[in-house]
Order: C-alpha cells, then sequence, then structure tokens
C-alpha cells in the first residue's frame, strides 16, 4: 500500500549546472575578441567614410549645417568663438578673403563663407562642414604677401572640395555608433575611445597632405609660381619653437603633419616667383593688437 | 590622465569583484554541501500528490528565499557574452548557488516546524534592482513546497495558530 520513499534527497550532480572554473582564460579570451572586432569595425567605418564622403552632395553638407549649426562643434575646438561669426554679415576683411578665394578657385567653384575672427591671436585657419572657412587675425599678422594667405586658403578650400569635414563627421558617426552597440560597459568604450582616435589620426594626416598638393596646384596656376606658400608655416613653426612643448600648438600638431615636413614638401616644390603684397584691408595694424 | 584613472577604477573593481566574488562563491558552495548533507532526510520532492502514508499528515506552507548581489567582474564577463553569445558560467554558477541556498532556507523552516518532508515544490525567480544603473543588481530566487506534518506535531502547533 505504501510508496516506497527515498532515504534521502539526491546529491545534485555538479557541474552540469553549475561549471566551476577558472573564468580567467575565458575573459582574456572574450576581452581578446573584442577587441579586434572594435579594431577592425573602426578601421573599416573609417575607411568607408573617405569613401562616401565624397559621394554625398555638397549641398546636403551645406543644408545639413543650416539645419544644425552645432553639428560643427565636434569638428574644431576653435568654434566656439567661431560659431558667434556664422551668421554675421561679412565684413571689410572678410569680403576681401573672400574675393581672394574666389580668384583662385575660379567661378565654378563651391560656395564658401570665409569668416574672420578677429579676436583670436593664434595664426590659424580652419574649415568646417558647410563650407565655411574660418581665418584669424593671427594667421593675417604671420603672412607677410598674397600669396602666404592664399596658400591657406586654398589649403582649406582643398579641405571642403575634397569633402574632408563631412568625412570626419562620418567617421565620429561611425566610431560612436561601434561604441553604442557594445553597450554600456566602461572598458570597452574608453577602449575603443582611444583606439578610433589613433586610426583617425593617420586619416586627418593623409588629408593634410593632400590639401596642401591641391593648395599648390591651385597657387601655381594662379600665380605661376609657388613662392610664399610656405609663409604661414614657417611662422607657425617659429612660433612653435618659441612655445616648447607645452603649448596648445601642440593639439594641433597631434593631428596635422610636422610643419618641418610640411615646410620640405612646399619648398620642394617650390617655383621661384615674385610675391605680391596684401591687399591693404587685410594688412592688421599694430596698436590693435597692442590694445588687447 | 582621465581615462588612465578611469582605468585604474574600472581594474581595481573588477579585481575586487573577482576576488571577493570568487572567495564568497567557493565559500557559499562549501557550506551549501555541509548543510545539504545534514538536511538530506528532510525530503523534497516535485510530487503534486503526498504518497498514502502521509494521508493523515496536516499540511503548511514553507519558503525559501535568497537574494544574491552580482559582482562587477560578473557582470563585466557577462557584457562581453552578450557580444560574442554562448553560455554565461557566471551568472549560471550565481543561480545555482541561490536556487540551492533557496531550497535550503525552506528546508530549515521545514524543520523548524517538525516537518517530515516537502512536497510539489515550486520555484520562483526575480530580478531586482535593475533600475540601479551599470546593470548591476540582485536576483531573487523563492523556493517553496507544502510541508507535511506528521497529526501530533500539528496539534501541538494548532493553538498558537
Amino acid at each position: 500500500m505504501n510508496e516506497h520513499l527515498p532515504a534521502g534527497n539526491p546529491k545534485p550532480p555538479e557541474h552540469i549546472n553549475n561549471r566551476y572554473e577558472n573564468p580567467l582564460k575565458d575573459v582574456a579570451l572574450l576581452i581578446a575578441g573584442s577587441l579586434g572586432i572594435i579594431v577592425l569595425a573602426t578601421v573599416l567605418l573609417a575607411w568607408s567614410a573617405a569613401w562616401i564622403g565624397p559621394l554625398i552632395p555638397y549641398e546636403w553638407e551645406v543644408s545639413l549645417l543650416q539645419s544644425d549649426p552645432d553639428s560643427t562643434e565636434g569638428l574644431s575646438s576653435h568654434t566656439t568663438d567661431a560659431a558667434s561669426s556664422l551668421n554675421d554679415s561679412p565684413t571689410a576683411i572678410e569680403s576681401e578673403l573672400g574675393r581672394l578665394l574666389t580668384r583662385l578657385t575660379g567661378s565654378d567653384a563651391l560656395p564658401i563663407q570665409v569668416h574672420y575672427l578677429a579676436d583670436n591671436d593664434m595664426p590659424n585657419a580652419f574649415a568646417t562642414l558647410g563650407g565655411h572657412i574660418f581665418v584669424t587675425r593671427g594667421l593675417l599678422d604671420s603672412v607677410e604677401s598674397e600669396n602666404g594667405l592664399a596658400m591657406v586658403l586654398a589649403h582649406e578650400y582643398a579641405h571642403v572640395e575634397l569633402r574632408h569635414p563631412i568625412t570626419l563627421m562620418l567617421e565620429q558617426l561611425s566610431i560612436g555608433f561601434a561604441l553604442s552597440m557594445i553597450g554600456s560597459d566602461n572598458l570597452a568604450q574608453m577602449v575603443t575611445q582611444n583606439t578610433a582616435m589613433l586610426t583617425a589620426l593617420s586619416f586627418s594626416r593623409e588629408m593634410e597632405r593632400d590639401a596642401d598638393e591641391l593648395a599648390l596646384e591651385r597657387l601655381d596656376a594662379y600665380y605661376g609660381h609657388t613662392s610664399g606658400a610656405d609663409e604661414f608655416f614657417r611662422s607657425v613653426g617659429e612660433r612653435y619653437q618659441h612655445l616648447g612643448a607645452d603649448s596648445p600648438w601642440q593639439q594641433m600638431f597631434q593631428t596635422h603633419p610636422l610643419t618641418s615636413e610640411r615646410i620640405n614638401t612646399i619648398q620642394s616644390a617650390t617655383r621661384i616667383g615674385t610675391l605680391t603684397p596684401l591687399p591693404d584691408v587685410l594688412i592688421t595694424q599694430p596698436d590693435t593688437s597692442a590694445a588687447e | 590622465m582621465e581615462s588612465l584613472i578611469n582605468l585604474i577604477i574600472f581594474l581595481l573593481l573588477l579585481t575586487l569583484g573577482y576576488v571577493f566574488g570568487r572567495m564568497a562563491e567557493s565559500r557559499h558552495y562549501k557550506s551549501i554541501r555541509q548543510r545539504e548533507d545534514e538536511l538530506r532526510s528532510l525530503l523534497v520532492m516535485p510530487k503534486k500528490v503526498p504518497p498514502p502514508q502521509y494521508a493523515l499528515y496536516e499540511s503548511e506552507l514553507v519558503m525559501g528565499n535568497v537574494v544574491i548581489s552580482v559582482d562587477y567582474f560578473k557582470t563585466f564577463v557577462a557584457g562581453l557574452r552578450s557580444i560574442f553569445g554562448g553560455r554565461v558560467g557566471a551568472y549560471e554558477s550565481l543561480l545555482d548557488r541561490a536556487r540551492r541556498e533557496a531550497v535550503l532556507r525552506m528546508q530549515e523552516q521545514a524543520q523548524a516546524i517538525g516537518a517530515e518532508a516537502v512536497y510539489n515544490l515550486k520555484f520562483e525567480t526575480a530580478r531586482i534592482g535593475q533600475s540601479a544603473g551599470q546593470g548591476l543588481g540582485s536576483v531573487e530566487v523563492l523556493a517553496y513546497g507544502t510541508a507535511l506534518l506528521p497529526p501530533s506535531v500539528y496539534s501541538e502547533m494548532a493553538p498558537q495558530a
């Protein structure tokens, strides 16, 4: 009548529901695998950005910026003071810079807005999304002839023409996408960010070289020679040596080819000719800089 | 510099999670095996209907409840696993511990009220603290069943109830 009952509970078999083993080897494999995938994905995405960027119509890039003026911020740390000058009507200096650029690039060039940053002493110029070129007062101080200024303008125009800003934006978007795929994991995010930056670095240097090359061609076509093209880089190089390694220039030169390397490239390609003096409007007054 | 500090903090948390997690796990398994041996004679069965020899016994609900926290190391491993897929061994042992501990606590409660066996064993699992961010949460396992008490024991208990 009575059922047979066991004498006691069975011992649960170990290693079926709990694989009790050292997880360190497993973890090392997982980390190595995910890092490999991240590096591969970043390289692939960055490569495809350099390929897709130039295929995007320029009008899209311009309208993209108009609908979202904040989007330039990721591309350049200088845009804090640049953003304010975006909507102003062009000053005499900006008009003159624009005319110089138009003479260099011809009438069928991409529409470009040149902006002048009168408060910025740092000799610098940069191009951002949507065909905006920014020139600082420090740059006008550091060039002696129109040729030197034309080289910088042509260089920045070459960035826009080669679609570098939108390529950078695509790279950043793809890296951001890769990051979000990793999820909320701190290390994975940090490591990807650093890996991604290293990968982006070599692309930026290549972009600078391409832009230099195109700018020299344009300068040669307009003036018939490339004298004075190295004025800006020479003066930056002198300033950089003077300020030492702690200067803010160091950050810029991490993404730009070495100044000396660029000067050498330019000088090796230089065809000697007569320099054109700067238009009067673009000659900076020493007393205005002393007043600041 | 900031990312270096973050990296150090992260590695520290990972090491702490690994060392203390492993220590806690091996200690817990030792305790689980020892108490399972002690309570081996208090039968726990999944059967719904008790056998005839318990026909005159009274029944009583007994339960054991466990909440175990996930450590940083396990979260990290599971995060990596979510990319590649596969067995998340770190969580498997965690849940295995929680289930066995829950059954043990249920048995301890059954023993305390003088039960001879527990029938109709069931499990419930819930995740708690998942909104605390970082995916670091705890897991709750509840084991419950019908404790069978000899009639004499139950009549002693009745006046108190």
